[in-house]
């Protein structure tokens, strides 16, 4: 076996690298990304043209410098991010050096483990299906490397189809046995070393930081954050707030969570009992740990904490998909008992900065004296009448509320929380601000509602003596029909985008739908899970050994389904149930020593069976002499059956008598 | 060292347990594979996709992260499925003749292996191999398919050309499926023939009062025409006169055929084969009529390739 891999196959080697590359598009840094298809298109351009650069002058330097962006873009050739980025160059790198069929397997077993890879960055079901075909490219590499034939473009060609062919039907014959092994393979109920996530913030969502201005990468973000399904009527649009972090500290720019403040116990919350509604909550992964619930929750999840301010935080980031059940009271009151240290926090202030809008909040403060209300309805009135609800604000300068209340006076809910949450703080109102989303759109198909990253809202909360914390939206104020309507589309012509509205909606409801069922369905399944489907068939002992059983017997049961489907057409089998039944009679008298002849015809052969074992002498010629007629003979026909079927069974039925 | 204890213990396993080796037996053609004398195992690359089909399935598990386990799960799937695939490319698969032209002893014989398979699917990258001969082909569905595959030839006499091996490592190259020939055929070869032998033994014509003639020469006479005898030996001129067919008779061969005689060759027994072998070669070449003298008998006179090649089984097959 030649062992070289000529420079076809090698082109076949780079095409899998780059699909394979493909799928991490959306996670690699794009620098990155675009330096390993450079190394992708040098290495075709070698191939294609047979030159001899692959020494080791080139190689070191190309490593290098590999190394060397990676650590340029991704920080760390290390962590789940660079570690992954690193094993994807690793790859590329090594076509450089692959002349041999076995530098090409190796590759390709690479590529499988790094589609793998790709499942830390994103779980979805077009994600899913692409690493799946590019799985079965992968095995059709495989056969085409393994295969030993002339080199050249025709021969390729008809490998590489019916290696297509080959996998893509070994594929599909492994669906059965996959799914078996998918429901039975017993789950880890604790992982064996720690997740891979990164020490750094995750990307997506909400942080527990707030610049005015930082939010504005979600506007354009429209994939879901979570999916909720209610249990009976949702809650009016305008209380459709999903309470996420709290944030209290502010230090002239940006607002953060109090390191002191994680201990405070559960919220004391006064509930109408009519409002109390429960519902599912299906959360995409953001890698933090909050859960965002309808404002306010009036429990936790078993691994997560309800706060004093009403945070629920999850023990463990939140890597994968997750199912939770929340109860909530959209009409609530806190309790109005301050809690110590609450309002010394809820009035942290930098010492200086923001002088004009701390002369404002004073002017208030001296005019309506302990009229708490009265000062927030002025903040608002000011916001109604002078501001401007915009996604593009004008750039802020060193003292950003001032600039914002002053000047620009244009922003969106991050601009006119912050400011009024300062301008309550000048007043000496307490005032805290949350973030989280707002709004909703019902998906009519699936019956839930979907609240997209784009519905990140920002809003504040003040401390009123005798009524506890309550809500102040400062943004409902300005533009009414963002709180309102219930999606930031409504409320700006301009965030409208084609598919908001229309076909292109409905559309999208359904490519949710799916979307969500395969979350359900896959990537929600887990011990818990298994549990369940399996107690429905009345397996209620989950033990190792009834899993390993059932993963066995049905695992057994899904290959011979895959082996027999996909074989079928190779070896067609003798339709005619007289030539089944004759080689069964040949096979006994073989197993009695006698063995037909590829040039002997039955006749001959019953003959000389029937001298080598006279005691089924009569038997064989009989049998024999009836079989030629049935085949060969006048009467060989199908017209009357009957004869021939007697003629099968009786043959099937021959033994051979000692 | 590694190797030797492989042949140590294939040895033993052979002579101890016949049963896993009884398809090592030889056997009568046509040979027709099945499930049972078809063996699978891991090939080194197989090996090494073992242990990264369980790193995927234990990563997988570990962060619970079933897309991924979903897909560790399918490549495993199509593997185990791709193993079916394996063996099914040799089931089914018939040996249905063997045969070379012979060849002299130290030139490599060519063997011709006919298979053959039913209908169905192409057998593609079927490899027959014999120790370190390899042969790739492919089988066509109901069509007889030809291996050919050279051999080394070390001595004279009959052949059995032993145990082949039929392999494939389709569809992946992640397992290979084998099977064991080993049909009862022999084939000839013929002994080596001596380099560098003195000339062909005709001695001096005039001395033994004989002319070395060569066909259609010379004709002792006239006979009869005989229904059968080729036209160019009717002789016209005469039979004119005669006014009926005359046909020239040629002179009888045996009387100036030459004679190469075992016990006139003067040396020891493999080298004397050796040197007839050389002979006979030369006549048979210079289509001369000879006559070959051995132990056991005496062969012709004749000539031609056919009497040559009778000449030299004779001499191949001596004890």
């Amino acid at each position: 076996m030649t062992d070289a891999l000529d420079r076809h196959r090698y082109g076949v080697v780079i095409a899998l690298t780059a699909l394979m590359l493909l799928g991490h598009l959306h996670w690699l840094p794009p620098l990155y990304a675009a330096w390993l298809f450079a190394l992708l298109g040098l290495s075709a351009w070698r191939a294609r043209f047979q030159v001899k650069l692959a020494s080791a002058w080139l190689r070191l330097p190309l490593l290098l410098s590999t190394l060397g962006l990676l650590v340029h873009a991704a920080g760390s050739p290390i962590g789940r991010e660079g570690g992954s980025a690193m094993l994807g160059g690793l790859i590329v790198l090594k076509l450089f050096e692959s002349t041999r069929r076995r530098d090409a397997r190796v590759i390709t077993a690479a590529a499988l483990f790094f589609c793998m890879i790709g499942f830390l960055f994103g779980q979805g079901l077009t994600l899913t299906l692409y690493f799946c075909a590019v799985a079965i490219a992968c095995f059709l590499v495989l056969h085409v490397i393994s295969i030993d034939a002339p080199h050249g473009w025709p021969q390729l060609r008809r490998d590489l189809l019916r290696g297509l062919r080959v996998s893509a039907r070994v594929a599909a014959a492994a669906i059965p046995l996959t799914v078996v092994a998918f429901i039975f393979f017993p789950r880890l109920s604790s992982p064996l070393w720690g997740a891979p996530w990164d020490a750094r913030q995750g990307k997506t969502g909400i942080s527990d930081r707030m610049r005015p201005g930082a939010l504005s990468q979600l506007w354009n973000d429209d994939t879901p954050a979570f999916r909720v399904t209610f249990e009976g009527e949702a809650p009016p649009p305008a209380a459709r707030y999903w309470r996420g972090p709290v944030l209290w500290s502010f230090n002239g720019e940006e607002w953060s969570r109090p390191d002191v403040y994680g201990g405070l116990s559960p919220a004391q919350i006064v509930a109408d009992p009519t409002s109390i509604i429960e519902y599912d909550v299906l959360m995409e992964p953001t890698e933090q740990s909050w859960w965002f619930p309808l404002d306010m929750p009036l429990s936790a999840p078993a691994d997560a904490r309800i706060s004093g301010d009403g945070q629920v935080r999850s023990r463990r980031p939140l890597i994968a998909p997750r199912n939770q059940r929340f109860q909530s009271a959209w009409r609530f009151t806190f309790d109005p008992a301050p809690l110590p240290g609450m309002r010394w926090l809820g009035l942290q202030m930098p010492r200086q900065g923001n002088p004009r809008a701390r002369a404002l909040a004073a002017d208030w403060r001296a005019r309506h004296g302990n009229d708490h209300q009265a000062v927030i309805d002025e903040a608002l009135a000011l916001f109604n009448r002078e501001f401007m609800y915009t996604l593009e604000p004008p750039p802020l300068g060193r003292d950003i509320v001032d600039d914002f209340l002053f000047e620009t006076k244009a922003g969106y809910c991050e601009y006119f929380a912050s400011s009024f949450a300062f301008l309550m703080r000048s007043a000496d109102i307490p005032a805290r601000i949350v973030t989280g989303y707002q709004g909703g759109v019902f998906n009519r198909m699936g019956g839930y509602w979907i609240v997209r990253n784009s519905d990140a809202h920002a809003w504040t909360e003040v401390w009123l003596e005798g009524r506890g914390w309550v809500r102040v939206d400062p943004t409902a104020a300005v533009a009414p029909e963002r709180i309102n309507r219930g999606s930031l589309a409504a409320a700006l012509p301009e965030a409208a985008s084609w598919y908001s509205e229309g076909w292109g909606a409905d559309w999208r409801n359904r490519f949710d739908l799916v979307a969500r069922y395969w979350r359900q369905a896959v990537i929600e399944f887990d011990a818990a899970r298994q549990r369940n489907l399996l107690q429905q068939v009345g397996l209620e002992d989950m033990s190792w050994q009834v899993l390993g059983g059932g993963l066995l017997v049905f695992g057994a049961l899904g290959l011979a389904l895959g082996a027999w489907l996909s074989l079928r057409g190779l070896s067609p089998r003798l339709r005619d149930p007289l030539l089944v039944a004759y080689r069964r009679f040949n096979d006994r008298l073989a197993r009695a020593g006698l063995t037909r002849a590829a040039d002997e015809g039955p006749i001959a052969f019953g003959e000389r069976a029937a001298s080598r074992l006279p005691h089924s002498a009569s038997a064989i010629l009989e049998l024999t002499r009836r079989f030629a007629e049935q085949r060969y003979g006048e009467s060989a026909s199908d017209e009357n059956p009957d004869p021939r079927r007697r003629l099968a069974r009786e043959l099937r039925d021959f033994r051979v008598k000692r | 060292m590694l190797a030797a204890w492989r042949e140590a213990l294939l040895r033993f396993a052979e002579r101890r347990l016949p049963a896993l080796t009884r398809y090592r037996q030889a056997e009568p053609l046509p040979i027709r594979l099945h499930a049972r004398r078809i063996y699978i195992l891991p090939t080194r690359f197989g090996l090494v996709f073992a242990v990264l089909l369980m790193a995927m399935l234990i990563g997988a598990l570990n962060f619970n992260n079933n897309p991924a386990l979903l897909l560790a799960l399918l490549v495993a799937a199509t593997t185990m499925i791709g193993f079916h695939h394996n063996v099914a490319q040799l089931n089914r698969v018939e040996l249905r003749s063997v045969g070379a032209d012979p060849v002299h002893a130290g030139q490599p014989i060519r063997l011709r292996l006919k298979f053959h398979v039913g209908a169905g699917a192409e057998r593609p990258n079927l490899i027959l191999d014999q120790n370190e001969c390899r042969i790739h082909f492919t089988l066509l569905p109901d069509e007889d398919g030809e291996a050919c595959l050279a051999l080394p030839t070390t001595r004279r006499g009959h052949l059995p050309v032993g145990r082949f091996r039929l392999w494939t490592e389709f569809p992946f190259g992640i397992t290979w499926a084998w099977s064991v020939l080993h049909p009862q055929v022999q084939v000839l070869v013929y002994p080596a023939a001596e380099s560098g032998a003195p000339p062909l033994p005709i001695g001096d014509p005039r001395e033994q009062g004989q002319r070395l003639r060569f066909p259609g020469d010379d004709w002792h006479g006239l006979r009869d025409h005989r229904p059968g005898d080729p036209p160019k030996h009717i002789a016209w001129k005469p039979s004119a006169r005669q006014e009926r067919l005359l046909v020239k008779e040629f002179a009888d061969p045996q009387s100036h055929a030459v004679l190469l005689d075992w016990h006139d060759v003067p040396l020891e027994r493999e080298a004397r084969i050796s040197r007839l072998t050389r002979w006979v070669i030369e006549a048979r070449d210079r289509q001369m009529p000879f006559r070959l003298r051995l132990p056991g008998g005496e062969l012709g006179p004749g000539r031609g390739p056919v009497f040559a090649a009778e000449c030299l089984r004779e001499l191949a097959l001596l004890p």
